[in-house]
């Protein structure tokens, strides 16, 4: 390690590209992912607002869940190079030391040690964001991915997977978001604050507090020969090509295959102004209920069954319908004329339907 | 004193007026006979302009056939309308003897029409009555502004000359109270909307009203307003339904008498289509959407009862297949219902719903505990040592 004054080179511009890559994936996929999560929540309505409406929210997570799927892609591709053709330890994998050293800091914290624990290239804090980063993505990239198709889905699986996926994609979602808003960002921002993941170099003092054992250990060198790197790079490209094609071929087919819903959902059509229905058969029920909504009842009474020295009772009537309609048209020696502005046809066939079957009451 | 000069002059301008209005001839396309020059005048009758209402029945009561004495109108459309009317049915609506203001007396609506009446240059009934129910807007302005602002005024702007104006719906002398019986309600609309009317005869909320003047089941004028009627084929007012069935179907009280859940509103809101329904209707607006609502499964006008949860089930698929076409046979699972999830019902479901719900708290302990050791314990900032 170079006592640098500018700092001690830590990450690559390939790591620093990855890291920027991840980062506007996960800001901009919190960002149009949550409001749908928090639909009736005000923040969630000025962003959609921000966003000019839902429709394009959604079509935004989905941008930037391919440029995720991208990033896992290139993720995937760098970790086997590095492990098998340049072979490399796998320095990210969570070792016992991990869970010692994340106790020594706690007992540091608390002050029941005195000495901050000497801690590795990758210490525990970093594994933690990585691991819960890398799990949290894959569930998400995995249940996003049904939830974009769910017919697919349930032609093999039931039914109760989609509303299964959605509540994994939003609580991972929300839990991923809380534990890299707390832990991740505590981390290089508040604990102590942390560029090296955008110059690529860590301060000397940054590296003794966090790092303290990898400037005592050499950083480990490539396991394998030139010539064996050189082999091994001659067979890893050709598979990497194919198995990169066809995941980028199979991912655009399952982007792409299922025509989920219809764009509009179809109108239904309904006559609107239909003043003089063609009633096949007038309705006893509408007739009773109109019944009391009419004049008739004024002299007929209130259950037509007519009143003492008035109009006669019209329970049980047995004129037909065509003299029915022309008395309540024409009206009588007592009885007034009704015309079709105050008793349509239509309603003089309800009542009629009804007044014909009416028992009389006792 | 002053006032009753101005109280004179008045009155003064007033007979000037009603001499000069009233002209030697009466225009010959007009097809109401000229009767005698009635007795007594208005003036006898407390000096007031306004005729009383016996003053008008001199000539309008109901005498005889009808059509008789030419009290029947002829409209150059060749329809008739009788000008006679009974007063009893003035006297028992809602603005007769009952009225809490006072009886309205005929020249209250009629106002244009002193003796001799002006040439009516209507040339049919429905443009005769188009000209009249303005004169409803006199006493009762917020109503009839409502109603102009309504999806009927902007189809009577549009020329559509059937659609309501305010004594179609309330009729004109035989006004009654508009909401007494409740099913009026629904009958009134059902008039023009005969169609529309069937079906909901049919569904289950107008069964309830129409055979068992159920209080609580909507009639039209709860889902579409009373004046203030809005177009109902927008998009907007698409987009607002979940919040229209929830106002009576998220009411506890309400739904407790029937036995209907009110976990209704709040599991369609929590599922893919609820949530995404609320931020479509907060922010698209008028914009083309295609998320389900209510009525997209339950129907609109012909809601039917859910009693018979397999019945639902069966039908599910092809309710799904209206918008997702391609739908598989598990896909209508996919919807898990309007009930509370349980272990024995939605077993995946409810499990990773309570991961989650620990989950999260546990996270946030975890890390918020290590983090508060490092900033209490005075390790931040690299300080400490």
């Amino acid at each position: 390690m170079s006592k640098n004054p500018a700092g001690i080179q830590r990450f690559s511009p390939r790591q620093r590209f990855e890291h920027l890559v991840l980062m506007v994936a996960f800001v901009g996929l919190a960002l149009t992912g949550l409001p749908q999560k928090y639909a009736d929540k005000d923040w969630s309505q000025t962003l959609v607002k921000l966003m000019d409406g839902v429709e394009n929210m959604r079509v935004l997570h989905r941008v930037f869940a391919v440029l995720l799927l991208g990033e896992i892609l290139y993720h995937l591709v760098i970790v086997v190079y590095k492990l098998r053709v340049l072979g490399l330890p796998a320095s990210l994998v969570p070792r016992r030391r991990d869970l010692r050293d994340a106790l020594d800091w706690l007992r540091f914290n608390l002050h029941l040690k005195a000495e901050r624990p000497a801690m590795p290239y990758y210490n525990f804090a970093e594994k933690l964001d990585y691991w819960l980063t890398v799990t949290g993505v894959l569930l998400l990239a995995l249940t996003g991915l049904m939830l974009w198709n769910p017919i697919l889905v349930t032609d093999t699986l039931p039914g109760e997977v989609i509303p299964a996926a959605r509540q994994v994609h939003g609580g991972e979602a929300l839990f991923l978001v809380i534990a890299i808003g707390m832990w991740h960002l505590y981390g290089v921002l508040l604990k102590q604050f942390n560029r090296s993941i955008w110059t690529g170099k860590i301060t000397q003092r940054q590296m003794e507090q966090e790092h303290a054992e990898a400037l005592t250990v050499e950083r480990p060198a490539p396991r394998f020969s030139a010539t064996e790197i050189q082999k091994r790079r001659q067979r890893f490209y050709p598979i990497a090509g194919v198995v990169v094609v066809a995941l980028v071929a199979g991912m655009y087919w399952l982007l792409t295959t299922e025509k989920t819903a219809l764009e509009t959902v179809p109108r239904q059509e309904v006559q609107l102004f239909a003043p003089e229905l063609d009633v096949q058969a007038g309705d006893a029920t509408v007739g009773e209920a109109l019944w009391g909504t009419l004049r008739c009842s004024r002299c007929h009474g209130m259950e037509a069954a007519g009143v003492p020295d008035g109009a006669p009772s019209l329970r049980g009537t047995t004129l037909t319908f065509d003299e029915f309609l022309l008395q309540v048209r024409e009206g009588g020696e007592a009885m007034p004329a009704f015309s079709h502005l105050e008793v349509s046809d239509v309603y003089v066939l309800h009542l009629w339907t009804w007044l014909k079957d009416a028992a009389s009451p006792q | 004193m002053l006032n009753k000069k101005y109280l004179l002059i008045g009155l003064g301008l007033a007979l000037i007026v009603l001499a000069l209005s009233v002209k030697p001839s009466i225009p010959a396309a007009k097809a109401i006979e000229t009767p005698p020059p009635p007795q007594p005048s208005p003036q006898q009758d407390g000096g007031q302009a306004k005729p009383t209402n016996s003053y008008c029945l001199l000539c309008h009561a109901e005498a005889g056939e009808a059509g008789e004495d030419g009290q029947m109108w002829e409209l150059p459309s060749g329809e008739t309308l009788p000008l006679t009317i009974d007063p009893t049915i003035l006297a028992a609506s809602v603005h007769g003897e009952n009225n809490p203001e006072g009886p309205v007396a005929c020249a209250d609506c009629h106002q244009d029409y002193r003796y001799p009446h002006p040439p009516n240059a209507s040339q049919s009934v429905r443009q005769f009555r188009l000209e009249r129910y303005g004169s409803c807007r006199t006493c009762h302005e917020d109503k009839y502004l409502a109603a102009q602002d309504s999806t009927h005024g902007a189809a009577l702007r549009a020329g559509q000359q059937d659609a309501a104006v305010c004594i179609d719906c309330h009729g004109g002398h035989d006004i009654q109270p508009p909401q007494e019986p409740r099913e009026r309600i629904s009958l009134t609309c059902g008039q023009c909307h005969g169609a529309i009317f069937e079906t909901y005869r049919d569904s289950v909320h107008g069964t309830a009203l129409l055979e068992e003047a159920n209080p609580d089941v909507p009639t039209c004028t709860d889902c579409h307003g009373v004046h203030t009627i809005a177009n109902p084929t927008t998009m907007s007012f698409r987009t607002h339904t979940p919040e229209l069935c929830g106002d009576c179907h998220g009411d506890a009280d309400l739904m407790a008498k029937y036995d209907i859940s009110t976990a209704v509103l709040d599991t369609y809101l929590t599922d893919f289509h609820g949530s995404t329904e609320l931020l479509f209707a907060e922010s698209d607006g008028e914009e083309a959407g295609n998320k389900a609502v209510c009525i997209d499964c339950h129907g609109v006008h012909n809601i039917q009862a859910v009693d018979d949860g397999a019945a639902v089930r069966e039908n599910l698929l092809t309710t799904c297949r209206q918008c997702h076409p391609d739908a598989s046979e598990n896909f209508s699972s996919a919807w898990v219902g309007h009930y509370e999830t349980s272990l024995e019902e939605n077993p995946l479901l409810t499990l990773v719903t309570w991961f989650y719900k620990w989950l999260i708290p546990i996270g946030i302990g975890v890390f918020g505990l290590m983090i508060a050791t490092n900033v209490l314990g005075g390790r931040i900032w690299g300080r400490g040592r």
